[in-house]
């Protein structure tokens, strides 16, 4: 399905672009005409002649241009008026911003129900209503409400971000955007009266700029078709979910005990692992999950782990954590221990985890990451970067690059601190190698690694299974 | 599949929303789902004769379109041992039954031979609202009731799914055999498995079922007890 105009449209209207510099729809202007989007903006208004020096429109018709997207930010018992005027111009898209439907009331309930009926059968696509709609970085298509002094936006980057929550969404991108985390698009979908994850899931599958989907759901409408979609989808990219809410529907028809059993969140969960998706169980594994699949490659046969460190204890809590999840240690070929020996002050001793100890600098990490990462017991690496030592310098992220260029494996950082681990995380964000503050959350975003491969070795067997 | 389909129609046509005890057997073993074997019997001399056909120690239960819990109303007597309790038990429940649930039309008592106990295991099949027909399994007795070790897959599966599905219980270590018990079948499980997932896909006219216990053995598996739920294909919701 073509949802194109959403993100690339060459002409954008703004119905209810306001010039009350507080109003949803003078924000939304503003991010199209004070912005680097190429399109056309037309704002659209019947009480205002024109905004921040703009010729407004009083309704649709009146511009003199083809419109791709309509932003309709008015009053929800309008909005079924706005999409009457969408249809007649042969606009292609249209984000409905505005609250007052389904989730208010039964009047808006039967709006909505209007709106459906409206569009059954036309070329025009919905996305909402009841969300701030899509950011998209690349394009400067920017729909969302919330003034960029208090919503950063994040810079362009691989992550497709979907939310039904706004208020979600835009936390996230906030903070996405504080720690130089990229976007590739963002889609809240609020009510999702026509576009929904299905659509998108199945329309970022094919996106070129992402490189890993993330998926924020409460309810799913479409299950049996999102687990297709979701099961096609994982086989290109990665896919993160996180689900909210306990579902209470199946638990009426209870009359089996598997009944039962199914009323809770189970059978979503059966669906997304089956489907091959990466469940994330808490918000900031979300992004922890996300940031690792989108940068780094997925290891290839070999999948045990190597752990470089600085600081014995973090070396330990990252080894507990990795046996609870039944991610193996590798042990090191003979020659790596030997060229670890030789370059290794003695009090270091020449095992996995290795521990560079508190004099490490940059050049010792670097030998390290060789003889690590060259070996071929070794799938995947660790490092911990303690920079609370005088003898690390930013130049430690140099060495973690190259040895990732080098030898193709994927690392993950973990970096606990102050201003100079900040600098340093975002060096590494940078060069597209995940850091994270603690070594749990650093081990589990390499077991999301390791489960994504698991994914593809399993669509592997299915293939063959079926060619047999 | 189609004679499966018809004993489902047949009792639907009766007005039924759940198939028999020795109905539901029947579509297992048209699924290849090994059961107990039992017989449908009338009397306590019919009963005696097929006991010993089917070899002591054997189980009792009610038959009837009217009793769906049937251990409520004194349905089920296990492990009974020679024909002296067998003739005792049989009086006992035509007489318990009889009085709990005086309406309930009486199809006979079904004789089945008792199953040895091993790791138990569920396997259910039901029509999800979001997903449609999806499976689940789970640890037998405790380990679902109060762990809630039970896993989902949308049906249809294949063997893969079927071996993620087990592995992905934390009982499965069970079934893999520890501390000094032998591991289980898995290979035995992964086909009833299919079969449910093949029995749920194709017949839209059943709604739930359960098969719980499923006998774990070291060698094949035995679904002690069937529950399977049918509802009338309707057009739309």
């Amino acid at each position: 399905m073509d949802l194109d105009a959403f993100f690339k449209p060459k002409s954008v209207a703004v119905i209810g672009a306001s010039r009350e510099s507080r109003k949803f729809g003078h924000v939304i202007f503003k991010n199209f005409v004070g912005s680097e989007f190429e399109g056309k903006t037309y704002p659209v208004n019947p009480k205002a002649e024109s905004i921040m020096g703009f010729k407004v429109y009083p309704s649709l018709k009146e511009i003199p241009d083809e419109v791709d997207l309509a932003v309709i930010a008015i009053p929800a018992p309008m909005v079924p008026n706005a999409v009457d005027e969408c249809l007649s111009k042969k606009v292609k898209a249209a984000v409905i911003i505005s609250g007052g439907f389904k989730e208010a009331s039964g009047k808006g309930e039967k709006l909505e129900h209007e709106i459906k009926e409206k569009i059954a059968g036309s070329n025009l696509r919905i996305i909402g209503p009841n969300c701030i709609g899509v950011y998209d970085p690349s394009s400067h298509v920017d729909t969302l409400f919330l003034p960029t002094y208090r919503l950063r936006r994040p810079k362009p980057g691989s992550i497709a971000f979907i939310t039904q929550s706004g208020a979600f969404g835009s936390a996230v991108l906030d903070w996405a955007s504080s720690q130089d985390i990229g976007i590739s698009k963002f889609i809240s979908i609020g009510n999702k009266i026509d576009v929904d994850e299905v659509d998108l899931l199945s329309y970022l599958a094919d996106d070129p700029l992402t490189t890993c989907i993330t998926v924020y759901v409460e309810s799913i409408d479409r299950g049996r078709d999102f687990f297709k979609t979701e099961t096609t989808a994982t086989e290109k990219k990665p896919l993160v979910i996180l689900k909210g809410g306990i579902t209470p529907e199946g638990a009426s028809a209870a009359l089996s005990h598997t009944g039962s059993m199914a009323g809770s969140a189970n059978i979503y969960k059966g669906a997304f692992e089956q489907a091959g998706a990466i469940q994330a169980r808490k918000v900031d594994e979300l992004f922890d999950y996300a940031r690792a699949l989108a940068y780094q490659p997925t290891p290839k046969t070999q999948t045990d782990l190597a752990i470089i460190t600085n600081g014995g204890g973090f070396g330990v809590i990252s080894t507990d954590e990795a046996s609870r999840l039944g991610i193996k240690l590798a042990n090191f070929n003979p020659e790596t221990t030997k060229t670890l020996k030789e370059n290794l002050p003695e009090y270091a001793i020449a095992r996995n985890p290795l521990d560079l100890v508190g004099d490490a600098d940059a050049e010792r990490y670097r030998m390290a990451l060789n003889a690590v990462a060259s070996d071929p017991n070794v799938g995947i690496i660790q490092v911990i970067v303690l920079p609370q030592t005088s003898y690390i310098e930013s130049d430690v992220v140099d060495a973690i690059t190259e040895a990732q260029v080098t030898y193709g494996k994927p690392i993950v950082v973990c970096s606990i601190g102050g201003d100079f681990t900040r600098v340093m995380a975002e060096m590494l964000e940078e060069e597209h190698i995940p850091s994270y503050e603690t070594p749990e959350r650093a081990i589990n975003a390499i077991n999301a690694l390791l489960t994504y491969r698991k994914v593809l070795e399993d669509k592997e067997k299915r293939k063959n299974q079926t060619t047999l | 599949m189609r004679d499966c389909e018809v004993i489902i129609q047949k009792a639907l046509k009766e007005g039924r929303s759940s198939m028999l005890a020795n109905e539901a057997q029947q579509i297992c073993s048209l699924h290849h789902i090994p059961t107990p074997s039992s017989h449908l019997t009338s009397n306590v001399h019919e009963a005696v004769l097929k006991a010993n056909e089917v070899g002591f120690p054997v189980a009792l239960k009610i038959v009837s379109p009217q009793i769906l819990h049937k251990s409520d109303v004194g349905g089920v007597i296990l492990n009974i041992r020679n024909e002296h309790e067998l003739e005792t038990q049989y009086k006992k429940m035509t007489a318990d039954v009889n009085k709990r649930a005086p309406s309930a039309k009486i199809l006979g008592i079904s004789v089945e031979k008792m199953m040895p106990s091993a790791t138990e295991v569920i396997v259910g099949g039901i029509r999800d609202n979001q997903f449609g027909p999806s499976i689940m399994f789970g640890m037998g007795g405790i380990f679902t009731e109060i762990y809630n070790d039970v896993a989902f897959r949308v049906a249809p599966i294949e063997r893969i799914d079927a071996w993620n599905l087990i592995h992905e219980l934390k009982g499965s270590r069970i079934l893999e055999g520890t501390r000094g018990k032998p591991a289980a079948d898995l290979d035995a499980i992964i086909n009833v498995l299919l079969s449910v997932s093949g029995l749920i896909t194709e017949h839209d006219t059943i709604s739930q079922l359960d098969l719980n216990p499923v006998m774990a053995y070291s060698d094949g598996v035995c679904a002690v007890d069937t529950r399977i739920i049918i509802k009338k294909r309707d057009g739309g919701t």
